[in-house]
């Protein structure tokens, strides 16, 4: 045995011994060392002092561990961004000026610029920036090539940051969703493999990541599933087949709409919309289950068959156009509710469009491109009052155009419970209101006198600060780039 | 953790720009007036950096006694305070003189200084630093005599000390190291408790220290017996002390903490080179800070230590950069190398080197440890300095570790900054300076393409 196996074997021994200790061990002494044992010494010393040489002996003897030498990686040359970028960059990652969505919103703009003049991150901040878009995914699409080589690489070693590259090292078992991203037929055929032998929790699971990437392709799965033991699968699947008006289902609804719909009139044309009848069980399979409590029946059925039909059908019943459909179908709130559902469910724009002609449903405004969105909200906002809408007008994206910015300025300024909605907006504002609203904004402030309205001018003056410090920032980081 | 804080004050519009400010406005800010005198005194080049504004935004970075510097910024619209310092006043000494600098440059703030900027206010603090330190001693009696009847009375208290501690290890051994876990934290805390009333506080730490260890650590078993058996050595070597060597006595001396007083390090063993800053290992030891400085003197090549200690309100000496070089003669403690020694003088800034000085493999640095732990068993840590190391990512639960040209590695530490170093080095061969404990190694400095980095 050589000399190291040695010197371990008999420390394993001395650990023994000590575990137990020496009133009812006795310790062997370390002879191969060559030190000569303390004569009469009481057992717990001699333990004592084999612990002293037997602990130099290992800590002064080890050895270094021996491995084949790792692959050398190529360095590319890059421009690194620098002098004041970098400073704002860290402001941005250390010191959150404005608070999260703001620093968000600031850092993609700082991350857009730097690739337009194809600078990377200096790598210090690296580990930094790949944390914050871990936490926050809207800054992922534009970060790649601003990482560069180095970034890339870095990120590569570490799971949590695989969202990097398309492959996900150190991962075995791609999940459903990855896959369908990359290959979506590929991912269903996964989901195949384990269809007939998986529990019914996660059959479900499984179905409901083929959102991912769904299209026509799918259905003969979908299908399959609708005749799943399990209710959950066939919610799911149901769930999913709405989203494809070319489906065998889609179809089959149609075919159940026909005869319900009737067009009357020459001068002043109306629909008329039976409900239908108690459906038969290919019914019930395609989606006209027993409706939720308080529900009629024959309404809720109504509702799962125009929201499962193709939006293509009612154009031929009515013999007018989507925005005469949307017009005729307006008084009647089962079918409105279900051909809004479906037209936002299919992300249809032109069915989006022509819905909101007929009456105003945010859900429609957020389908649309975000041009037309602001747009649609500018007219919204014409007419109804802003406090109302306050809290889904925080979901439109900043930052706002100079359009809506002024149409919000105006309502503002029209409603008497201005106050109300200056709160509810007072985090969004700051970075959605676009410059050339900024002067308006200010005199609504100077309007509201601390006397009459101390809130509403505490929260503007707040809304003003956030502005002028995120259009600061943003130009800064628009000019810092050489 | 950085604080924020919000004055309300009414936003003044003059031709849409934020109105300018004046000195007295940022002194009114200041919750008093010692914030004031505080901010002034930082209110001069040397301690920032990275210093940047716009018209809504100033910013900058200040150093103070943190490890890095203090990240620094104010809202001009709020006004708004940032800053990453511990203080908890509002707004703190470096957003004032942030603000000042600012109001001074008129409404600009210069990007200030380079590294060489620190020597001279470190060597001021460390001057005044020091001669706080020696007046303490120098007042503790002229009287001989009682100076060595003081002196006597402490050694009878720690010889009573080590036998009560020497019968405490014995215990232990015969009752077993499994049954010693089993105690609760009391058990240790209680021997700990009587070593520091015989006057040996470096012992009672290690003794704190080694109860976290054993119901942390997997190893336990074997960190306790190789633990025990060095305690074991210390008591054995008091027991003897007459017969040790003076390296041997200082070594014994800081492991059971009785400290030699400076005035007497001083006064002693002194060598004067021209020093590389290798690396520098900034820690909080409970409201302790230590600072560890490498140095290596190019004439001697050998490799000292230089520590520096704070508590509380006090602040730690500006840190020396890795890869400066130092002119100065410093005073070596006695003892086992790797050295401690302290400035005896502010040292003079004579430039900086683009590499670190020449190093070895980690098998080599194994080797020269060896020699180091075999001459002093109660020696921690050494310097290593390794060339030609490549940083490979941990996989799996392992830690990181770094590998040589010969294929041998190095576990890294569990407090390095392990994505840090990894963005910095990259795949490539670079050099590293740091600490070897144990069987881990702690980077402490890069050094890559003509560039030396501190971590």
């Amino acid at each position: 045995m050589s000399a190291p196996a040695q010197l371990d074997r008999w420390w394993d021994g001395l650990r023994a011994a000590a575990l137990i200790g020496t009133s009812r061990r006795e310790p062997p002494w370390p002879v191969a060392l060559g030190v000569p044992s303390p004569a009469d010494t009481p057992r717990d010393q001699q333990l004592l002092a084999a612990a002293a040489l037997g602990g130099t002996a290992r800590r002064a003897g080890r050895r270094p561990d021996h491995h084949a030498g790792p692959e050398p990686v190529a360095t590319a040359t890059e421009s690194f961004a620098s002098g004041a970028a970098v400073q704002l960059l860290e402001l941005l990652v250390h010191q959150r000026p404005l608070g999260e969505d703001g620093r968000t919103l600031l850092l993609r703009h700082w991350v857009t610029t730097a690739e337009a003049r194809a600078v990377v991150l200096p790598h210090r901040l690296l580990p930094a920036v790949l944390e914050l878009a871990t936490r926050r995914p809207e800054l992922r699409p534009e970060l790649g090539r601003v990482l560069g080589a180095r970034g890339r690489w870095l990120a590569g070693l570490n799971p949590a940051w695989s969202w990097v590259s398309r492959r996900s090292t150190g991962d075995p078992t791609p999940s459903v969703s990855m896959l369908r991203r990359l290959d979506p037929a590929a991912g269903r055929a996964l989901v195949e493999s384990t269809w007939a032998t998986d529990a019914a929790r996660v059959r479900a699971a499984a179905l409901s990541e083929l959102t991912v990437g769904l299209s026509a392709a799918d259905q003969d799965l979908l299908e399959r599933a609708l005749g799943d033991r399990s209710a959950e699968v066939r919610a799911v699947a149901l769930r999913l087949l709405d989203r494809l008006p070319e489906s065998a289902r889609a179809v089959r609804l149609a075919e159940r709409l026909r005869p319900l719909v009737s067009r009357h009139g020459v001068l002043r044309t109306t629909l008329e919309i039976d409900l239908p009848d108690q459906p038969d069980p290919a019914g019930v399979r395609d989606g006209l289950t027993a409706p939720t409590a308080g529900r009629s029946a024959r309404g809720w059925w109504l509702h799962r068959i125009v929201a499962g039909a193709p939006l293509s059908v009612w154009p031929e019943l009515a013999r007018t156009d989507p925005t005469g459909v949307a017009r005729l179908t307006r008084p009647n709130e089962t079918v409105r509710a279900a051909l809004i559902e479906a037209a936002v469910g299919r992300a249809d724009v032109d069915w989006c469009r022509a819905l909101l002609t007929a009456g105003w449903a945010p859900q429609l405004a957020a389908t649309l491109p975000s041009a037309e969105q602001q747009a649609a909200w500018v007219e919204r906002l014409r007419a109804g009052s802003i406090a109302e809408s306050a809290h889904q007008l925080s979901q439109v994206a900043p930052p706002w155009d100079a359009g809506l910015s002024t149409a919000v300025v105006a309502a503002l300024r029209r409603d008497p419970a201005a106050g109300h909605a200056v709160r509810l907006l007072r985090d969004h504002l700051g970075l959605a209101v676009h410059a050339s609203a900024v002067p308006a904004l200010q005199r609504l402030a100077e309007d509201a006198t601390a006397a009459d309205h101390p809130t509403l001018l505490r929260d503007l003056q707040a809304v003003l600060r956030d502005t002028r410090q995120f259009h600061t920032l943003h130009r800064s980081i628009s000019e810092a780039f050489p | 953790m950085t604080k924020i804080t919000r004055r309300v004050v009414p936003v003044r519009w003059l031709d849409g720009a934020v109105a300018r400010w004046t000195e007295r406005q940022v002194i009114e800010l200041a919750p008093d007036q010692g914030a004031v005198s505080a901010a002034r005194t930082l209110v001069r080049r040397g301690p920032w950096s990275d210093t940047g504004s716009t018209d809504a935004l100033v910013w900058g970075k200040c150093q103070g006694s943190g490890r890095t510097p203090y990240q620094v910024s104010v809202d001009l619209t709020g006004p708004a305070f940032r800053c990453s310092c511990p203080s908890r006043k509002f707004p703190c000494k470096h957003a004032l003189a942030l603000l000042l600098l600012w109001v001074a440059g008129a409404g600009s703030v210069a990007d200030v200084g380079a590294a060489s900027a620190y020597a001279p206010e470190w060597a001021d603090q460390r001057a005044s630093a020091a001669s706080t330190r020696a007046t303490p001693v120098a007042k503790a009696g002229p009287d001989a005599a009682a100076q060595a009847k003081r002196v006597e009375q402490r050694l009878t208290l720690m010889s009573a000390g080590m036998d009560d501690f020497a019968t405490w290890l014995s215990d232990l051994a015969r009752t077993g190291l499994a049954a010693a876990r089993q105690q609760p934290y009391r058990w240790w805390d209680d021997t700990a408790a009587r070593l520091v009333d015989a006057q040996l506080p470096g012992l009672a730490e290690q003794v704190r220290a080694m109860a976290s260890q054993v119901a942390r650590r997997e190893d336990w078993a074997d960190h306790l017996l190789a633990g025990v058996g060095r305690w074991w050595v210390a008591t054995r070597a008091w027991a003897d002390r007459d017969a040790l060597s003076g390296a041997e006595l200082a070594d014994l001396r800081v492991l059971l903490g009785w400290n030699q007083a400076t005035a007497d390090v001083r006064a002693t063993d002194r060598v004067g080179d021209d020093w590389v800053v290798l690396g520098v290992h900034r820690s909080e030891e409970g409201r302790i800070q230590q600072q560890r400085t490498w140095l290596r003197g190019e004439r001697t090549g050998e490799i000292v230590q230089v520590l520096d200690f704070a508590a509380g309100e006090t602040v730690l000496a500006v840190p020396q950069l890795a890869g400066a070089v130092l002119t100065a003669e410093l005073a070596r403690y006695p003892g086992s190398a790797p050295r401690r020694a302290l400035f005896v003088e502010a040292p003079a800034e004579a430039g900086s080197r683009a590499t670190l000085p020449t190093g070895g493999t980690i098998d080599a640095a194994y080797a020269r440890a060896a020699h180091q732990w075999a001459a002093s068993p109660w020696t921690e840590r050494v310097p290593a300095l390794l060339d030609h190391v490549r940083v490979v990512a941990g996989v799996g639960g392992q830690p990181a570790h770094v590998q040589d040209r010969e294929g041998d590695r190095l576990p890294l530490h569990a407090d390095s900054a392990v994505w840090l170093l990894l963005a910095l080095v990259g795949g490539e061969e670079v050099q590293l300076f740091g600490e070897l404990d144990d069987d881990r190694f702690r980077p402490l400095s890069v050094s890559a393409h003509g560039t030396v980095t501190p971590l």
